[in-house]
């Protein structure tokens, strides 16, 4: 059976999932993460920690929320973004779970 | 010996020695080389990234050797309330990858660490990325404490697309003056 091959260039598709959506994202938090690529919890947290162990994100926590950016203080961070989003033009599915998402504010009482 | 009485500074200059003498290089960086260069800054624990010669094993006889016990990705140890923890390298600010230290001796003690000029970036580093008021701060105690290249702080402030941010800080300076 034909299997499209799915780019793994950061050592495996989840990890290289999460470092294109949170490129496409700019910021992000684990539970949107799962939810965007249908992926378990456990699992995204478990790369997220991995990245931010190696420095590439940065997770800050604000209230119970822990976001998740790349990291900007990592030496070659304008290289590596630029590099995830031109990858992501390639990666369709991906753009669409991300344009899925409506970031924009929005005003109280404005229908969705 | 370290011990609850034991400085930041001493129980640096003691873990850079004996990671040294297993050949492992360390620089220390982040908030606790600002300690180095100012009183007016105190960190809770020690940043070194390691340069060269990385050796696991080595590293860590050197650091329990000194009463250090891994905890998490930290090293606690029980005397002292200072932590250690080794961030990822390379060591770089922004996207300058850091070539240069100074090393200091204290008889038989050496550590490396960030020049005062880099130190300051370091700082800065976090302000401009994290709009970390505190960095800024941080920042202009270090400057304050010794002479600093502002030429390639500038330079290199522009280049990290920061020039307003490093005007902010040229301002803090000499508001504190």
């Amino acid at each position: 059976m034909w299997e499209r091959r799915r780019l793994k260039l950061f050592g495996s598709r989840r990890r290289t999932e999460v470092l294109l959506s949170v490129a496409l994202l700019g910021e992000t938090y684990a539970r949107e993460l799962a939810r965007l690529l249908d992926a378990p919890l456990l699992s995204v947290q478990r790369v997220v920690d991995a990245l931010d162990e190696e420095g590439i994100v940065a997770v800050r926590s604000f209230g119970k929320e822990r976001r998740v950016t790349l990291n900007p203080r990592f030496f070659a961070s304008a290289e590596l973004r630029a590099l995830l989003l031109r990858l992501a033009e390639g990666e369709m599915e991906i753009q669409q779970a991300v344009s899925s998402l409506r970031r924009s504010p929005r005003r109280k009482g404005k229908a969705l | 010996m370290i011990t609850a009485a034991s400085t930041l500074v001493e129980i640096a200059f003691e873990i850079c020695t004996a990671l040294d003498r297993c050949g492992v290089q360390s620089v220390l960086c982040g908030g606790s080389a600002a300690t180095f260069y100012t009183d007016g800054y105190r960190s809770r624990d020690l940043d070194f990234v390691i340069t060269f010669g990385w050796n696991r094993d080595g590293a860590e006889k050197a650091l329990t050797g000194l009463g250090f016990r891994r905890s998490g990705s930290q090293y606690a140890h029980a005397e002292s309330s200072f932590t250690v923890d080794f961030p990822p390298g390379p060591l770089a600010i922004g996207a300058d990858i850091i070539q240069t230290w100074e090393t200091v001796r204290r008889g038989e003690l050496l550590l490396h660490v960030l020049s005062r000029t880099d130190s300051v970036r370091d700082r800065l580093a976090g302000f401009y990325f994290w709009n970390d008021r505190s960095n800024l701060q941080t920042a202009v105690l270090v400057a304050k404490s010794g002479p600093v290249d502002f030429d390639t702080i500038r330079d290199w402030s522009r280049r990290e697309g920061a020039n307003d941010k490093f005007g902010e800080f040229i301002r803090a300076l000499e508001r504190s003056r």
